[in-house]
């Protein structure tokens, strides 16, 4: 099953659903197809002036390009997803630098899209990684037991 | 069938480039501070990712790449020094792979079924209401 995680480029939950048996939707395939694709871009860019646009179909005009841009990268991920993990309030993600509007918009995105889905926070300690990597096991296992849907 | 790029982080020195060389895997191979990066035919790297699996277990920790190793765009030797953009990410994430490591090795020994019930019936820890830093800070600041 499409797993879509969230942060989408993040290295311990692309790992634990792969090792669970799961395909991760990650950021970095996507980005993979427009650096290495044949295009007219030089240098390659990860996001383009038309992605800006594909954006609107996901937010306003009036919402930042930057945000727009991301979400044509990462919203797409959403909507191929059957469910998804999400990992809230992690370092890397808060304020401008870690364009914390588009991460609000995606955990929005994927709530309203109905799909089974998890919310976790980044372990500290190893009782917290234990029970963090648990909860993740448990989730694709019964997640497989349900097909998939709730 | 196109170059796809693996970044194989570690929570400490493992002799995964050694014993990539030592498998003759028909890959471009690079060892960095977190790991090691390995890009090939997707075929040969996923045969990679299978062994290294095998041979390392819980130890090793493998996400996807965008970029090839060396990419003018995001190499530090072109861009003049500094972290590569989501090296900071990645630096955060292998902080934490340890604790990781050790609850994938306690749970491939221990009873799953039990620990799951365990974490239904724990009880997470609160954040503390604005009204009672309020009342504390009320109390205390004169």
């Amino acid at each position: 099953m499409k797993i879509f995680i969230f942060p989408p480029t993040s290295l311990i939950l692309s790992d634990l659903v792969e090792r669970f048996g799961h395909e991760p939707l990650v950021m970095m395939t996507v980005v993979r197809e427009r650096v290495t694709g044949p295009s007219l871009d030089s240098p390659p860019l990860n996001v383009t002036p038309n992605d800006v646009k594909d954006g609107l179909k996901y937010a306003a005009v009036e919402v930042p390009s930057g945000v727009r841009g991301r979400l044509a990268l990462m919203a797409p991920l959403v909507e191929q997803a059957d469910a998804a993990i999400m990992v809230k309030d992690a370092d890397y993600t808060f304020g401008c630098v870690g364009c914390a509007r588009t991460n609000e918009y995606l955990r929005y995105f994927v709530k309203r899209r109905k799909i089974p889905y998890i919310e976790l926070e980044y372990p500290y300690t190893e009782e917290d990684a234990k029970d963090f990597v648990i909860s993740i096991k448990n989730f694709l296992v019964n997640l497989e037991n349900k097909n998939g849907r709730d | 069938m196109s170059k796809i790029t693996k970044i194989i982080a570690t929570p400490y020195y493992l002799p995964i480039v050694p014993r990539l060389y030592e498998m003759g895997f028909n890959l471009t191979v690079k060892e960095t501070c977190y790991g090691a990066m390995i890009s090939g035919e997707e075929d040969e790297v996923k045969n990679a990712v299978n062994f290294l699996r095998e041979e390392f277990k819980n130890s090793i920790f493998i996400k996807d790449r965008g970029f090839l190793p060396g990419e003018k765009v995001r190499c530090r030797a072109d861009r003049g020094g500094g972290g590569r953009p989501g090296f900071h990410q990645l630096e955060n994430e292998v902080n934490t792979l340890p604790i990781i490591e050790q609850a994938l090795n306690e749970m491939s020994k221990g009873d799953e079924k039990t620990s799951f019930v365990n974490i239904l019936e724990k009880k997470r820890k609160k954040k503390m209401s604005i009204d009672k830093l309020q009342d504390i800070i009320k109390e205390n600041v004169p």
